[in-house]
């Protein structure tokens, strides 16, 4: 492959996952309103990287969304992160943002995560979506420079050694 | 020799087994995949203080992928005892939830009871293959924010292959 395509297909790839990760948020509770046994499926997906608490997620069909609001916001917040990179970096462009900009956006999941952790205040859940859409807006930015990167040095290594 | 890049198999199993411990753990699971990034970050970290030479946000991604795995594993591990206290845990919440509870929909305080969260050990076993993919994907980003964080900066090198080094802000298009 050259990196023409490897840089396309690192961000197709990127953008389809995402796409299909956020569809099987949304097709859990859809599928456990009809009573399917394969929602379970669903929700035990996500029960490693999200405590599920219903408090603390959003509704669908009646029955809480596989994660709780601020990883939905963090979902939301990449799958358009990667929507506007190449309009915003360029596909070609591997170099990593500066490093002010992610101290920036993660403040306010940072504050907003001790605070509730240590008892100061509990935030919502809408403020929590927000939250989380913010920082996940940044994670694209480094996410796919990073990996095309990684890629590229493959075959550069290939190229370089036969 | 010296310009060699050090080995990642210790930062990842130090950064994993941090991460997995962490996002095992009742009430501190709370933060849900934010351990994982931390954990690659921090197996950056350990990566980049070892390492005479300026590392690739590529390094990055492949010692956070590692990281995720080991997490993966470490979690699962450490889940199988902790999963009634979990439980446990995410009633405790929700009974002192109710009372604000006016506005959410029926029969929401009934979901654990339905079994919205029950596993079984093939569900486990599973859930582990899933979460390694998970958590290797949340590990590569961590990875890359790591290196981003702390190599070294070195003056470009035209070898095909970017460094990790900082945009200026003087975008090439």
């Amino acid at each position: 492959m050259n990196r023409r395509s490897i840089i396309l297909a690192v961000y197709f790839l990127t953008l389809t996952g995402t796409a299909l990760w956020l569809g099987i948020i949304f097709l859990a509770p859809f599928l456990k309103s009809l009573d399917s046994g394969l929602s379970v499926f669903l929700y035990a997906i996500f029960s490693p990287i999200c405590h599920q608490v219903p408090s603390r997620s959003f509704y669908f069909f009646g029955f809480p969304l596989a994660v709780c609001g601020r990883c939905l916001g963090i979902y939301f917040g990449f799958i358009v992160g990667v929507l506007f990179y190449p309009f915003l970096r360029g596909l070609p462009n591997t170099k990593l943002p500066r490093i002010k900009t992610f101290v920036f956006f993660s403040l306010p999941i940072i504050i907003d995560t001790v605070g509730n952790f240590l008892g100061l205040w509990a935030t919502p859940n809408l403020p929590r979506l927000i939250i989380g859409f913010l920082w996940g807006l940044t994670l694209p930015f480094y996410f796919l420079p990073g990996i095309t990167d990684f890629f590229l040095s493959l075959i550069h290594k290939e190229e370089k050694f036969g | 020799m010296e310009n060699q890049k050090p080995g990642m198999l210790a930062p990842a199993l130090i950064g994993g087994a941090v991460a997995g411990i962490l996002s095992g753990i009742p009430l501190l699971n709370c933060l849900c995949c934010l351990w994982i990034i931390g954990g690659a970050i921090f197996a950056s970290y350990l990566l980049s203080r070892g390492s005479p030479v300026t590392l690739t946000a590529g390094d990055g991604a492949i010692v956070g992928i590692f990281t995720g795995i080991v997490a993966a594993v470490v979690d699962a591990i450490i889940s199988i005892p902790l999963a009634a206290v979990n439980r446990e845990f995410i009633l405790n919440i929700m009974e002192k939830i109710k009372e604000y509870a006016d506005e959410m929909p029926a029969g929401w305080e009934t979901w654990l009871e339905g079994g919205g969260a029950a596993t079984t050990f093939t569900m486990q076993i599973f859930g582990l293959l899933i979460s390694a993919v998970v958590f290797a994907a949340l590990g590569a980003l961590g990875g890359i924010i790591g290196v981003s964080l702390f190599s070294k900066k070195s003056p470009p090198q035209d070898m095909g292959v970017t460094d990790a080094a900082e945009d200026t802000g003087d975008r090439k298009s």
